[in-house]
């Protein structure tokens, strides 16, 4: 009887689980399939894709616009990553520290950017960073300084793309700190406040290392997130400029969408999957190392 | 009862034979701000004079239409017609992506168009476009801040430069006599690299694009030359680093004294209240012709795995329909592409149109082959790395040509 009943466990598992099943394999895993055999194709999206072997992989490799696009992804992940995680870490403890009121409140106003759409998130500061009517051209005028055109600036082009997104999104992470640091027992920090612990060796010695899966699932995902970045380039800077700020994703986008090249599109879309698998098994590796 | 219920079936059938009798088209466009409307208007007017025949308008934003149309033919739901700039026609025709139009317009129709546009319009011999405008590029000028600068003559007329030199000149003192942050502005991405390069290239005496083996030519010293002239007005701070936005509201906020836009400028400055401009030809090089760029735009029918013989009729007709319209079209700013509409009193009596008429004698023709798309944004990145000063105008001519030899050896 019981394992009758198993059986009919099992069997309604799946049944429930077919409806989402069959679109998951007609709309990933075969696309998925499909785009890894485009790779060794050349396919104007109009005509018939003609069969090349490897020779994607080797414009890719001496294509120096792929290896800038991938160099800018490289520097935007830099410049997001650590601010994204560390300041979303530190926030949050003083959101939840005993002495801050209106925890609701707070929590609130960092998460509200993150439900924003991408578009009037990248307009609106697009305004603001304009030289000649944005906000900080105002505040640059009236110390007497030179407004800095920062969407039009070779060098901080992307700083400033880095900022809007960090504005944006800093509100999620920040969230599931939170999430983890209410999972800490107050009696942990009341034992060491006895033996005379100080707020920093609370948060050396029992926040930091309480939250190791936090700080990985957050690491993580803030990686992969800002490696995929496309949004707020295409918005802001369309990749100036002078190309300054064109990301793999948007380089892709162009080859593929613009130029009717997507066997060549698909190349390097499949490489910088195999970089963001190779960049998240890395960083579970090094974060969760210790755990194992 | 019985009377509500016949009176409803009534209503209801002779509904659903209308709608029936109905052919509903889709058409997209790219057209915003005062041409927007004018387009707008026009498809409304058709609709109203054709009960048969429901014209539905989807407007697309300019930099994403091309993208758009390209997803929408491969899943096989395009438009029934869509706007086309002339420039990137190869690319689509030569793909089998359009319709051919030879059957819906006969010679008589086609005689009327500028040879050199209609000519453009054709692909292997078979039509695939029917032009609806040129759209050069040229030279505004804000009245109100050349006279408060100072910059007329003795006649108390605006200083209108003749010359490269002459606008770098003029726009300079304005600049600093009034303390502006410029004194020139255009857009730094398409506009300088792609629109004013060819312009001042064509000027220098060279030959960008040859229409009779559709490829291009590119002269290294000439195109070198091209981007030091350019470059000039932002070494002497005269120009910006600009988008197209803020180009014109500077313009229009008489915060600058001069504007190089396209005639599609036309559609909105003269409804703006207080601005007091004019506009030329954009400047020249001494003993050159006032060369400048300009695109044209066309509609054309895309196809469909299956196509609707109703509906490819229906869209001929409101092209055709359209084509009958051009005077009210080229309110827009535009230049008709028919000559008998070129000539006529009405057109020249629009706004300021005498002042630029002319320009289509020197337009120089954006080059209409394969491979163009991805051609010019590459001169689009190029144009700004060298104001930015990240590449010298030596190597951006050396990398234009490399670039140009790349894409055509595909």
């Amino acid at each position: 009887m019981i394992v009758l009943k198993k059986r009919r466990h099992a069997f309604l598992g799946y049944l429930f689980f077919l409806p989402f099943g069959i679109f998951f394999v007609i709309f990933r895993i075969i696309p998925f399939f499909e785009s890894v055999r485009m790779v060794f194709y050349k396919w104007d999206i109009l005509g018939t894709p003609k069969f090349v072997k490897f020779l994607n992989f080797k414009k890719m490799f001496s294509d120096p616009t792929f290896w800038s696009s991938l160099a800018h992804t490289f520097y935007f992940t830099l410049l997001t990553v650590p601010p994204l995680v560390i300041l979303a870490f530190l926030i949050s403890v003083l959101i939840n520290s005993r002495r801050v009121r209106g925890k609701d409140f707070l929590r609130t106003a960092f998460y509200l950017p993150y439900t924003l759409s991408i578009s009037v998130v990248c307009l609106t500061w697009g305004m603001i960073y304009n030289p000649h009517f944005g906000i900080f051209a105002q505040i640059f005028k009236f110390f007497g300084a030179q407004p800095i055109n920062w969407l039009g600036d070779s060098r901080w082009a992307m700083p400033a793309i880095a900022l809007t997104t960090i504005w944006w999104t800093i509100g999620f992470n920040i969230v599931l700190y939170l999430a983890g640091l209410q999972q800490i027992p107050p009696s942990y920090y009341e034992a060491a406040e006895l033996d005379g612990a100080t707020g920093f060796q609370k948060m050396f010695y029992i926040t930091i290392p309480l939250l190791k899966r936090v700080h990985a699932l957050v690491t993580v995902l803030q990686i992969l997130a800002s490696l995929q970045i496309f949004g707020q380039v295409f918005i802001m800077t369309s990749g100036g400029p002078a190309g300054k700020t064109r990301v793999l994703l948007l380089y892709i986008y162009e080859k593929g969408f613009r130029y009717f090249k997507m066997g060549y599109a698909q190349t390097m879309a499949f490489f910088l999957f195999l970089t963001m698998i190779a960049f998240a098994y890395l960083q579970i590796r090094l974060m969760m190392g210790k755990e194992r | 009862m019985r009377k509500v219920l016949l009176i409803l079936l009534i209503s209801f059938l002779t509904i659903a034979l209308l709608t029936f009798g109905k052919v509903t088209i889709t058409i997209w466009t790219f057209f915003g701000g005062g041409e927007g409307y004018i387009m707008t208007n026009l498809i409304k007017q058709f609709n109203q004079e054709h009960p048969d025949i429901e014209v539905q308008e989807q407007i697309v934003e300019w930099g994403q239409y091309y993208n758009k149309l390209l997803t929408a033919i491969v899943a096989g739901e395009p438009p029934d017609i869509g706007v086309m700039h002339l420039s990137v026609l190869p690319d689509y025709a030569e793909r089998g992506a359009l319709t051919p139009l030879n059957e819906f317009f006969p010679k008589s129709f086609l005689e009327d168009f500028v040879p050199e546009v209609i000519n453009k319009a054709y692909f292997d011999g078979k039509l695939y476009a029917i032009p609806i405008d040129t759209h050069p590029m040229v030279l505004y000028y804000n009245k109100t801040v050349l006279k408060k600068a100072g910059l007329v003559d003795a006649n108390g007329n605006v200083l209108i430069p003749k010359t490269w030199d002459e606008l770098l000149e003029y726009a300079k003192k304005a600049k600093e006599k009034l303390g502006l942050d410029v004194g020139l502005t255009f857009e730094t991405g398409p506009m300088l690299g792609e629109r004013l390069f060819i312009a001042v290239y064509t000027q220098l005496g060279g030959k960008f694009y040859d229409p009779k083996t559709k490829t291009i030519h590119l002269d290294v010293e000439k195109a070198e030359k091209t981007y030091k002239i350019l470059k000039r007005f932002f070494d002497e701070k005269v120009s910006q680093v600009i988008d197209y936005a803020t180009g014109e509201s500077l313009f229009q906020n008489d915060k600058t004294a001069y504007h190089i836009n396209g005639v599609w400028a036309m559609a909105v400055y003269p409804t703006v209240e207080g601005l007091d401009f004019g506009v030329t030809s954009i400047p020249a090089l001494p003993g050159s012709k006032p060369y400048t760029w300009a695109d044209s735009h066309t509609w054309v029918i895309p196809k469909k795995p299956k196509m609707d013989e109703e509906k490819v009729k229906a869209a001929a007709t409101f092209i055709k329909w359209f084509i009958e319209h051009t005077y009210e079209w080229a309110k827009a700013g535009h230049l008709p592409v028919l000559r008998s509409v070129l000539k006529s009193e009405e057109f020249l009596n629009l706004p300021m149109r005498k002042d630029y008429v002319d320009v289509i004698n020197y337009v120089v023709p954006a080059p209409s082959m394969r491979g163009w798309t991805e051609m010019r944004q590459k001169m689009w990145d190029l144009g700004q790395a060298v104001i930015l000063e990240d590449v010298t105008p030596a190597d951006a001519a050396k990398e234009l040509l490399s670039t140009i030899k790349e894409i055509l050896e595909e």
